[in-house]
């Protein structure tokens, strides 16, 4: 297993499957390090034109794609996705599903069935977002996506060593998408409607980097003001496009 | 706690009051608190100048509550508060320490 470390969060990655392993490897040879990391990331190469490259994070499957050049941005996003975020923003759980300039947060569990959601959703014109970690800017209601800080161009010897693509499938670019839509976990004992102080108090307590000024829980609470939130049970995906949709 | 004593909200505790419910976050231990209506009226006026027999007082004529029972409601929630280290008394530090060991998900 390889340990890397990059913006002060260390990461271990197992690689696995049928593929290019050494140029995986070199690829984050700047990286590497010494110190033992947790067992994080497994990364499946499929040398089958007709299987799927997958990522797994935790034993669960967030990127499943047979297009290497979307798979070599995906493992940039993830691997170096663990950091501190950028100045101002919150780094939470969920999903961003860009869509008409748009952002909805969806629960991070829609990973636990991405095989089932994810094709009827770009069918549906909605991207997923590559990325462990929802970045929120709560003084402006948007979704900010930052360009991977591990440059996915040192992949690009890994994306040789793969088969081509079966179809190139799109990704969401950088940059700022207002939140139209905040979607939390469904659970069976919690049904009651959630509160915003309910909604502010579930993103906070999952936050990946703590608060950086004390006005940001405020300027969160603002963003439920006028942003619909609740939580979402995940049935069909089509049941899933047209909540995005609404 | 004792009756003269004024408890004061620690200098980590980021407040926010949604709807009159608040929601306080601790910036060092990470935890999120969440306090009903009546502890976010506690809360507000926990300012190192109140003693907690002047607030159950208050908050008895307030409400028009029996002092007694306030003042059992009220102490429940200054040692809630107090171990959650979001009141002075309760100082807490977390020393940040090298890079973090990235934890996978929990399951859902």
């Amino acid at each position: 297993m390889l340990s890397i470390e990059l913006d002060s969060a260390l990461v271990g990655v197992a690689v696995r499957g049928d593929g290019p392993h050494d140029q995986f490897v070199r690829a984050l040879e700047p990286w590497r390090t010494d110190r033992k990391a947790n067992h994080n990331y497994s990364v499946w190469f499929s040398a089958d034109r007709r299987a799927f490259h997958r990522l797994e994070w935790g034993g669960c499957t967030v990127v499943r794609t047979g297009d290497p050049e979307r798979f070599a941005r995906a493992l940039a996003l993830h691997l170096g996705g663990h950091g501190t975020p950028a100045d101002g923003l919150l780094r939470a759980e969920g999903i961003a599903a860009i869509h008409d300039g748009c952002a909805t947060v969806l629960p991070a569990t829609v990973r636990l069935s991405i095989a089932r959601f994810e094709r009827a959703l770009r069918d549906g014109g909605v991207v997923l977002h590559d990325s462990p970690w929802v970045d929120v800017d709560p003084y402006t209601g948007e979704v900010v996506l930052e360009p991977p800080r591990l440059p996915p161009a040192r992949f690009g010897e890994l994306v040789k060593g793969l088969p081509g693509a079966r179809r190139l499938e799109p990704v969401a670019e950088p940059g700022r998408y207002p939140v139209v839509a905040w979607h939390f976990p469904w659970t069976v004992r919690e049904q009651q409607p959630l509160s915003r102080a309910d909604a502010v108090a579930t993103v906070l307590d999952r936050l990946r980097w703590p608060l950086t000024d004390g006005n940001q829980l405020a300027a969160l609470g603002t963003v439920f003001e006028h942003t619909p939130f609740g939580r979402m049970p995940l049935r069909t995906a089509r049941a899933l496009l047209n909540e995005i949709r609404r | 706690m004792r009756p003269e004593h004024a408890p004061r909200r620690s200098a980590s505790a980021i407040t926010g009051e949604f709807d009159g419910e608040a929601v306080i976050y601790h910036r060092e231990t990470g935890e999120v608190h969440r306090l009903d209506s009546v502890g976010a009226v506690v809360w507000r006026y926990l300012d190192g100048q109140a003693s907690v027999d002047e607030l159950v007082t208050d908050l008895s004529s307030a409400f028009a509550v029996e002092p007694g029972t306030i003042r059992s409601d009220v102490n429940d929630l200054l040692e809630r508060l107090s171990e959650a280290f979001l009141l002075t008394d309760g100082s807490h530090h977390v020393q940040p320490t090298g890079p973090r060991l990235l934890t996978n998900p929990p399951s859902p």
